[in-house]
């Protein structure tokens, strides 16, 4: 092989992965990016069925159903609309109603949405409240807490 | 008083720093002199943190910051550790590190004078700008206005020797590029000889060193504390560590091209001040509460205006200077289609497009929701989709790469290779395919052992075995690529092989883990000494006579009212069984079993790595 | 050319700094979950004082004045650091109507932790099974919310409050 020959395959395979690269990129931020909503922003029209999104927003009081140990439903709301949200797995420590809650996952039908992971924050400074009635409810905590 | 001090040893440090700042132009130093000052102001910088230490060990609450973030009845290793557990603390902790890297720096020899006060007095302005920086928007000696007697306590999450250690191992990488911005520029400058690269190559392989082993730690940290069975999420704030981690991989790797005479000043140039800009880009994005994250910090946006001031600042300065004085033309590279130039080409556009693709995901949010008020998240699935695939040529040519000449682009015994790479692939594609098949598990088992065995028989093949220093000098790059190897395997067994069990129990069940019999005893609960603990205690492999006893559950902290999880883990070799306690109801309690095979191979290629980085820095 | 290469480094630097310094600017943060309440009336609540059971506010009872309501705890203690604030407030805004919601407390710590750091409410109301808080969308304490003349929300803020947040974005309401 000439020098010039072995010089223009290595161009040439550099342009290839760079090309594929930019492909690479530009499909998947069409593809794979999750959208974030606020329930009232949720359009009934125009609800992908099957595509991940996140939603953010309070748990709605007196809708947390625990179906199992390991299975959830609850409606998650931002004062304006609502969506029930069914969940299977663990929630965070900090899920409690009336607390805020970004969720993701994906619609099943136009009125159910499915959650695969639910989120709570954990802050520097910032004390969740109602952690101690929760806490009375488990029944295990055998310590009274002021 | 403590706080006093503190305060005023950190003001006249940064003072002195101005002082050498100007005495590039007003005031000509001796040398000595010169190096004496350095050094006085890294040791009231270091004096100026440890009376920050010395206030959280004693519990003075008359100071703010520790009153936020301490209270007494915390061990001492975490009231220590809470020093940098909270952003004021962690800049100090910053600034500390940068001034220790100038008062080793201020040691080296074999450098020429005017080169080595220039790279210091760069030092001293990045010093000042951190310096202003705290002194003003993040002050940790803040006078408590409140009398107390108590603290607010620290967030129990980051209670925990793994992140005890975590940060400033992780800010030593990342203020290690410090230096080494500081030496391209100072090259830039003086336009001296070469030299210089050597010197920047050794701090480069510090920083690079440190950077992996704080990711490392900071990802076994969240493997075993959050509870979530993963080790690596694509937060925000983990891609942030990544991108210096990748480009200063490029660095190490450019750099190797001066021992061939082969070097493009102006790429290593380039390399130098992005290291440096990322890692501050990083600090940034963290400490500005930009970032949607679960590590997530307390936000403010004024801190965040000033940091991204110093961001601006200095990676302005570096590429402006990087464009005015552009380093004169070098030799032209011994281009050829396979030779250890190439390779190493090849291997700098690759990291180079990987650091640029986790930047464009990381930073991606942020443009959307300026340009059309959406929110969207970029997570898991685009960086896997994106940087995995980037890398895979990198992956197949650093099997053989080390062992490429200069020169040529014959490799020796290159059939050797071929025919072992069949080989290999049929294996790993009859193992696959007999038992569960996935394209990114047989890519990535091919991948990792194609990359052990090429380097085994390369150090086979083109060494003859002694065991002195000198030896394992030379063999380091494979060493370091088997490291990576490994982890390769590792990561690949654990994401595409991971198997998740989930199980209603009581007290007093047994059920199946794998083929094993597992009883669930009890439910108990301890009270420690500053959190009361929850713990399900599980038997593993209840009929053999050797039982593991594994606990998970929960812990409580009543000072600030915080719940945690404690995942139980059983390392195993080959696999870690990750137990997870969830919710209860009428008395059945939820109970997650995760199997991640070869976990442990994922630290141990990061020891390999680590290990490589260490010999290399003391290789000329 | 080769100045288009040095220089690229440079437009991303700007570009990157502009879209990340609006975006500070704008003061989004991700990390809150959107403020539901605010621009909407006050929930309807009852609640009785701490010290008088036969004493009642409601919902009502702030119409014609300017109202900040605060939920606190005894075992709250980023409460503990907000707290003197409040007695600034009470000092440079006699105007202004100061309601405390004591949340999931019991009456004998609250009524302690009011008297060794003082009571700068104009009323405190108990909130002993969280109801109120629940009505109000309260995330965590403390939390404090201006309501003006007409009932509506207008501010919202979560977390302890700081001088800063006091004379940039509540002073300013007022």
């Amino acid at each position: 092989m000439s020098l010039r020959f072995q010089r223009l395959l290595l161009i040439l395979f550099t342009l290839i992965i760079i090309f594929s690269a930019v492909l690479l990129i530009l499909y998947n931020t069409r593809e794979n990016v999750s959208y974030f909503y606020t329930p009232s922003e949720i359009n009934k029209s125009d609800i992908k069925i099957n595509k991940i999104i996140r939603i953010g927003g309070f748990v709605e009081n007196d809708s947390f159903k625990k179906i199992s140990s390991s299975s959830f439903e609850f409606r998650i709301t931002d004062e304006k609309a609502s969506i029930l949200v069914t969940f299977n797995g663990i929630l965070p420590d900090l899920f409690r109603e009336g607390q805020g809650a970004v969720i993701e996952g994906m619609f099943v039908n136009n009125d159910v949405f499915n959650a695969n992971d639910v989120f709570a924050k954990h802050d520097e400074n910032y004390m969740p409240a109602s952690i101690k009635e929760g806490l009375k409810d488990t029944g295990y905590w055998n310590k009274k807490y002021k | 008083m403590i706080s006093l001090i503190g305060f005023l040893s950190l003001v006249f440090a940064i003072g002195i720093n101005f002082y050498l700042l100007l005495s590039r132009y007003i005031f000509k130093f001796k040398k000595q002199r010169f190096n004496f000052f350095i050094r006085l102001s890294s040791l009231l910088t270091l004096l100026s943190f440890f009376s920050l230490m010395y206030a959280y060990v004693t519990s003075d609450f008359s100071n703010y910051n520790v009153f936020q973030n301490s209270h007494s009845d915390k061990p001492l290793i975490y009231k220590i550790s809470g020093t940098w557990g909270n952003h004021e603390g962690s800049m100090l902790l910053w600034l500390c590190i940068l001034s220790i890297f100038s008062f080793f720096f201020s040691f080296t020899k074999n450098i020429e004078d005017n080169f080595q006060k220039l790279t210091l007095i760069i030092q001293a302005f990045l010093h000042i700008l951190f310096g202003l920086f705290i002194v003003l928007t993040s002050n940790p000696f803040l006078v408590n206005s409140i009398l107390v007697n108590e603290g607010l306590g620290l967030n129990p999450i980051l209670q925990d020797p793994g992140l005890a250690i975590h940060p400033p191992v992780l800010y030593a990488g990342y203020v290690g590029y410090s230096i080494v911005f500081s030496i391209a520029i100072a090259g830039l400058f003086q336009n001296a000889d070469d030299e210089w690269l050597y010197v920047a190559k050794k701090w480069s392989l510090i920083s690079w060193t440190f950077l992996t082993g704080g990711i490392a730690l900071g990802s076994y940290w969240a493997y075993y504390e959050l509870g979530w069975g993963g080790w690596w999420f694509w937060d925000p704030v983990e891609n942030i560590s990544l991108m210096p981690w990748i480009a200063g991989l490029a660095l190490v790797h450019s750099l190797i091209m001066v021992r061939g005479e082969q070097a493009i000043k102006k790429w290593i140039v380039f390399l130098s001040i992005l290291c440096f800009s990322l890692s501050v880009f990083g600090t940034f994005l963290v400490r500005s509460g930009i970032l949607t994250s679960v590590h997530s910090f307390a936000a403010d946006s004024s801190r965040g205006v000033f940091i991204l001031l110093i961001f601006f600042i200095i990676t302005g300065f570096g590429f402006l200077v990087f464009l005015l004085k552009e380093p004169k033309k070098s030799n032209s590279l011994n281009l050829l289609f396979i030779n250890k130039v190439s390779a190493l080409v090849i291997n700098n556009i690759l990291m180079i497009i990987a650091t640029l693709t986790i930047l464009l995901g990381t930073i991606y949010p942020i443009i959307i929701e300026v340009l059309y008020n959406k929110r969207i998240s970029v997570g898991g699935p685009y960086f896997n989709s994106t940087v995995i695939p980037i890398m895979i040529p990198g992956f197949l040519l650093m099997s053989i790469a080390p062992i490429l000449s200069w020169q040529t682009s014959k490799i020796k015994s290159s059939k050797k290779y071929a025919l072992s790479f069949i080989i290999l692939s049929i294996v790993v594609l009859l193992q696959s395919y007999f038992l569960n098949f996935n394209t990114w598990g047989f890519v990535g088992l091919l991948l990792g052992l194609w990359i052990i065995l090429a380097s085994i028989i390369a150090i086979l093949t083109s060494y003859k075995i002694k065991f002195t220093i000198k030896f394992f000098q030379i063999i380091n790059p494979h060493i370091a690529h088997i490291g990576v190897g490994i982890a390769i395997i590792g990561i690949t067994c654990s994401s595409v092989f991971q198997n998740e069990l989930d199980f209603n129990l009581s007290e007093g069940d047994e059920f199946n883990v794998n083929g094993k019999k597992v009883l669930f005893e009890k439910i108990e609960t301890t009270n420690e000494t500053n959190f009361q603990a929850l713990r399900g205690k599980f038997l593993f492999n209840i009929e053999s006579n050797k039982i593991n006893e594994i606990k998970a559950g929960k812990n409580y902290y009543p000072v600030s009212k915080i719940i945690t999880s404690e995942a139980g883990i059983l390392h195993q070799w080959n696999r870690d069984i990750y137990f997870i306690l969830g919710d209860q109801k009428n008395n059945e309690w939820f109970v997650r079993v995760l199997i991640n095979p070869f976990v442990s191979f994922i630290w141990l290629g990061v020891i390999l790595m680590v290990y490589s980085g260490l010999i290399a820095v003391t290789r000329r | 050319m080769n100045r288009i290469f040095l220089l690229t480094p440079l437009i991303v630097l700007l570009i990157v700094c502009i879209f990340s310094l609006i975006y500070l600017l704008t003061g989004k943060d991700p990390n809150k979950p959107p403020s539901a309440l605010l621009n909407k009336s006050v929930p309807i609540f009852e609640s009785s004082s701490l010290y008088n059971s036969n004493e009642i506010i409601k919902t009502k009872d702030l119409q014609n004045k300017k109202t900040l309501i605060n939920f606190f705890a005894s075992w709250c203690s980023p409460c503990k650091v907000e707290h003197p604030l409040f007695f600034e407030i009470r000092k440079n805004y006699p105007e202004l109507y100061l309601l405390g919601f004591n949340h999931k407390d019991p009456t004998l710590d609250a009524k302690k932790y009011l008297k060794d750091d003082g009571n700068p409410y104009h009323f405190v109301g108990v909130d002993s099974d969280g109801l109120i808080a629940l009505e109000f969308g309260v995330f965590g304490l403390p939390e404090t919310y201006l309501i003006n003349e007409e009932g509506t929300i207008i501010y919202k803020f979560m977390g302890p409050l700081t001088k800063d947040i006091l004379k940039n974005e509540i002073a300013p309401l007022l």
